[in-house]
């Protein structure tokens, strides 16, 4: 009896083991294998080219006069960068009369390394092209008198997911039978109802057809068209190929996911007066001034008690900053300037973050409270303010920012001084597209864009270019911060302002201007920028 | 001659400021107010208006539902998240029988906070949607018969610049002349690059234009050559355009928009192109300096030069020092999401590696097939396997998906498993989440970002966050070691180490920072998650 409790026991167990490998080993679904690898993709472009109408034939006789006015305007093949000659060297001339200047990028490297980053560079734009561009942004023309009513713009499934497709229609003279097709490549066609008179062949493929004798009975069935996304991609779009006898038409479903908001939680009613502290925190950079952090800290302190300050320091032998409310971080000796940028905002939790030089002052011009305003209330994602200099000079630094597209050197880069628009409702603002070193930022903009750590030294609009087509950029001079005095004479330098002018202000010919360069060429894919 | 001089003097002085003066207001002339206000778009009401009246011609035609079909594609009101019932409870069934848990998110708040926080949240979500929103994602329909052709997809300029518009063309079948055609735009101006003989055309320059002509090929040669040049600027939106003839209407977008800004990396211009200049390892360390050095010494013994990144809030941080180490010190207890993000924030280099500290590289840790797939593929970030000493090694593949929701929110839907095969790569898979072991491209990986509210426990919301923008792989035969956690869990195995990490590691205290739901609720608009 006890020899077979014992057989019958590790029966069990072995059985118990046995149905949990089965269990584990049976595959619980079929799995398809999908290609991501960088190829062209499958024939859209190619099927949308030859797909496009063509113009009125009968029009191609007519002549025509070209207007120069207008045709200047448009976008050639290439872009260039020419400056405007210098004319006489007059004193301030570059401030009363702004000239442009022009500069070629690619002089950054030397010639025997030039053709290796040209390769490179190429290669790394193919890659980028390949990821960024969906079938959503080709062409595509409606045919006009086409029998078929279709959507030209606004479908969208989530990636796996199914949608009803919206505005089908077939208009046409009676005939005997009405037969419509529809093609997708990276999902499947069903219909969510079924219509008495309506042939439905190839539901949930690829291919399907309709057909029918009543057009009104087929037009019912078209109410009820579903699109199902199966191939996956997190943002791509599918072309749908829509045929009927002699008519085609082409239309993209966009296949991405809702967009995920980043939302912060104020912590305030919306009718009172915002509350600063729950809203911003402040960001600095520092590099052995700390007597001028202190200033501005104390500074700060006198209007905003309560606000958080963060401070990124790559000082060689670091000091300790503390007191309430301040994040202090070492960072490695020399990191540089864009690098301690990004660790700051890196950091920030509120809604906003404010930007500041470790050398400023705030008074009772540095009202944030503007500066929030303007941000709640518009659909900006940026506002500068204005920084005052001993002189009385008061600098908002306004620049507009546009970018000619290129050929396969890249693009060309200009920037000019000044801005588009005023605001409406904020008359001492206006949009542009960069400004000064002090702003007010949306935290989740600022740390999308980034500051390239890569900018060790000279750098500022970098990032404003890095943030071109996603920053919306304002700038308001009524809201005033104070720099401190930049007057001084040799004798009267500090120990520690020499070692920072050493490493603030490097000869122009220096790596650092070099790397900035290099990196418009490289990372930015620009050929040469201007600049007045 | 000497008071000549002093008059000459002061004229000049009274001159330049004059002419200054001059120059400023003269700029002024050409800037227009423009209106960025958070108020109601009317873009979009001309295309919901549009819409509907082109779908309820067949509303007499009867239908039958099909469930099957149907119930998928039900997205149109709310969303809803059902877990499975709890059946029998026994050892290993949520192993062997995974179930769908469902958890309601406004559950975690008190009923006084709810009510706040539901505001709040309402409040930003309203204007995030309005800074969101293009004409671009709105419905187009493109009616049937219609005589008017006309680009309904790809037509782009860039912000305050002219494009010459594509495919424009008048197909009237029957009738005689005049020919009329007007074209409406809100956001930029027409124009005509060139003149054609016998057509008239009315509002040069305007908002407006109209054209009209005895000729139709005249006609429609001259809309060959129609411009349009943005005028009210703003970064990334989309103008809607109105084609009018007679009775027949039509509308496109015109999008508005910078093209995406490349961020490519250059390795170093002298160094080869491999693993050491291609990545950077980050990883984030409190108190367990033990097994950051594990970690070091296992590193150098397979890539010597690579940069590792170390972000540090131990409250008495001790120097981690060597060659291509950087150690950044952060205040005490900063946490764990904000670490990361200060670690990636600091990489210079195309791809960055993420470890935990108490990982250990080995033969293994192959990095160069990560690098091999991000290169070849157009993934932007794949995940390795850890394996544990018992030799389990996982993967943490996970799927997320959300539905559309309503005012109270989307359903984010959790799930194991990943969606495709990759071809070419038969060990890698297509996912949505992955192990806290991956490289990524750095480019992506600081542009979605670890958010720094989540301090203590948080890896899904990295990915939850990245949702539609990072393309995620994950690969089974890149794996790392996992320092034994079976000791340490132990009370008599623990160092004294061990015991404090462990106190800081699985604290669960409210007001310390947010926990995962509380961000998915406030920051990401969810209104419940369901996962398996």
């Amino acid at each position: 009896m006890r020899s077979l409790r014992k057989t019958v026991l590790l029966a069990l167990v072995a059985s118990v083991v046995l149905v949990l490998a089965v269990l584990h080993s049976w595959p619980t679904r079929v799995y398809s294998t999908v290609d991501v690898r960088y190829r062209p993709g499958p024939g859209a472009e190619r099927l949308l080219e030859e797909r496009l109408p063509e113009l009125d034939p009968s029009a191609s006789t007519i002549p025509y006069r070209v207007r120069e006015s207008v045709a200047r305007l448009l976008a050639r093949n290439g872009c260039v960068c020419e400056g405007e000659s210098r004319g006489v060297n007059l004193p301030f001339a570059q401030l009363l009369f702004p000239r442009v200047s022009a500069h070629p990028l690619h002089t950054a490297f030397q010639a025997s390394q030039l053709d290796e980053m040209k390769k490179r560079r190429a290669k790394e734009y193919q890659s980028f092209q390949m990821r960024s561009q969906t079938p959503a942004d080709l062409l595509i023309v409606a045919e006009a008198n086409n029998p078929l009513q279709y959507p030209t713009q606004g479908v969208e499934v989530r990636p796996l997911k199914t949608i009803l497709i919206p505005g089908l229609a077939l208009k046409e003279l009676p005939r005997d039978v009405y037969t419509l097709n529809f093609s997708a490549s990276l999902g499947t066609f069903n219909v969510a109802a079924e219509v008495e008179g309506v042939k439905v062949r190839g539901d949930g493929e690829m291919h399907m057809t309709l057909s029918s004798s009543v057009l009104s009975s087929l037009n019912r069935q078209l109410q009820f068209i579903t699109y199902t996304n199966t191939l996956f991609h997190p943002s791509t779009a599918d072309t749908v190929q829509l045929d009927t006898e002699g008519h085609q038409a082409l239309f993209t479903i966009k296949i991405r996911h809702g967009v995920t908001p980043k939302l912060y939680n104020t912590g305030s009613d919306a009718d009172k007066e915002y509350n600063i502290s729950a809203l911003v925190t402040i960001a600095t950079k520092t590099f052995l001034r700390y007597d001028k952090l202190q200033n501005l800290i104390d500074s700060i302190r006198q209007y905003y008690p309560t606000v958080t300050i963060v401070i990124a320091d790559d000082s060689e032998h670091p000091k300790t900053v503390s007191g309430p409310y301040i994040e202090h971080y070492i960072m490695p000796f020399g990191k540089g300037w864009f690098a301690g940028r990004n660790l700051a905002v890196s950091q920030v939790t509120t809604k906003y973050v404010l930007w500041v030089d470790d050398d400023f002052i705030f008074s009772a011009n540095t009202k944030l409270e503007k500066l929030v305003d303007v941000l709640e209330k518009t659909t900006l994602d940026l506002v500068g303010g204005a920084v005052r200099e001993a002189t009385g000079y008061t600098a908002t630094y306004r620049q507009t920012i546009s970018i000619e597209a290129g050929e396969e050197d890249g693009d060309c880069l200009h920037m000019r001084r000044g801005f588009h628009h005023i605001i409406q409702g904020f008359p001492h603002c206006v949009i542009t597209d960069g400004v000064i070193n002090f702003f007010l930022a949306r935290t989740d903009k600022v740390q999308q864009v980034g500051f390239d750590p890569r900018l060790a030294r000279v750098a500022h609009l970098e990032f404003f270019i890095d943030g071109l087509g996603s920053l919306h950029v304002g700038s308001c001079d009524d809201v005033i911060v104070n720099h401190a005095t930049k007057i001084k004479l040799p004798w009267g330098q500090s120990e520690s302002d020499k070692t920072y002018a050493k490493f603030r202000y490097p000869p122009a010919s220096s790596d650092a201007t070099h790397t900035k360069n290099g990196l418009l060429y490289f990372k930015n894919r620009f050929q040469c920028l201007t600049h007045n | 001659m000497r008071v000549v001089n002093r008059k000459a003097v002061v004229v000049l002085l009274v001159l330049l400021p004059l002419t200054a003066m001059y120059f400023y207001y003269w700029n002024l002339n050409s800037i227009t107010t423009i209106n960025v206000l958070q108020g109601p778009d009317s873009l979009k009401m001309i295309l919901e208006k549009r819409s509907q009246s082109l779908q309820h011609t067949n509303d007499h035609i009867p239908y039958q539902i099909k469930d099957d079909v149907f119930n998928r594609s039900l997205a149109l009101n709310g969303c809803v998240c059902e877990g499975n019932k709890p059946g029998i409870t026994f050892p290993f069934s949520k192993l062997l029988f995974p179930e769908i848990s469902a958890t309601r998110l406004e559950a975690m708040f008190d009923d006084s906070d709810l009510q706040k926080a539901k505001q709040y949240r309402s409040k930003e979500y309203q204007r995030y949607r309005k800074r969101a929103y293009t004409a671009a994602d709105s419905l187009i329909l493109s009616e049937a018969n219609s005589p008017l052709q006309y680009p309904t997809q790809g037509v782009e300029v860039r912000p305050t610049r002219s494009i010459l518009i594509p495919g424009l063309s008048l197909n009237q079948k029957s009738e005689k002349g005049p020919y009329l055609v007007d074209l409406i735009a809100t956001m930029g101006i027409f124009s005509t690059a060139a003149v054609v003989d016998g057509v008239q055309v009315e509002g040069e320059g305007e908002m407006q234009i109209h054209f009209m002509s005895r000729s139709l090929a005249s006609l429609n040669r001259q809309l060959e050559f129609v411009t349009y040049t943005n005028t009210r600027f703003h970064p990334n939106t989309a103008d809607v355009v109105q084609f009018k003839s007679g009775a027949f209407q039509a509308s496109f977008t015109v999008k508005i928009r910078h093209p995406p800004m490349p961020k490519f990396y250059n390795p170093a211009p002298t160094q080869e192109y491999n693993v050491n200049t291609l990545v950077t390892i980050a990883t984030k360390t409190f108190l367990r300096y033990d097994k950051l050095q594990d970690l070091i010494n296992s590193i150098r013994q397979f890539y010597p030069t690579t940069t590792i990144v170390i972000a540090d809030d131990t409250k008495e941080p001790k120097p981690v020092t060597g060659p291509h180490i950087e150690h950044y010190i952060m205040p005490f207890g900063k946490g764990w999401f904000a670490g990361r993000n200060l670690a990636i924030s600091q990489v210079t280099t195309k791809y960055v590696l993420w470890v935990d500290d108490d990982f250990i590289f080995t033969s293994n840790t192959k990095l160069e097939k990560m690098v091999d797939l991000l290169e070849k593929t157009t993934l932007d970030l794949v995940g390795g396997a850890v394996r544990e000493v018992t030799g389990y090694t996982a993967t943490y593949r996970h799927m997320l998906s959300t539905d559309a929701g309503d005012e109270e929110g989307d359903c984010l839907h959790i799930r194991t498993g990943f969606h495709h095969v990759i071809e070419g790569f038969p060990n890698c898979v297509v996912t949505d989440a992955v192990i806290n072991f991956f490289m990524a491209r750095t480019e992506k990986i600081q542009q979605v970002g670890f958010d720094p509210r989540l301090a203590r426990v948080g890896h899904l919301g990295f990915f939850i966050d990245g949702l539609g923008s990072l393309h995620v792989g994950s690969c089974n035969d890149v794996i790392i070691n996992h320092a034994s956690k079976i000791k340490a869990m132990l009370p008599w195995g623990q160092s004294d180490i061990d015991k404090a990490y462990s106190k800081f590691r699985y604290h669960s205290t409210k007001e310390t920072s947010m926990n995962e739901y509380d961000l998915y609720y406030l920051k990401n608009h969810f209104q419940c998650v369901t996962s398996d």
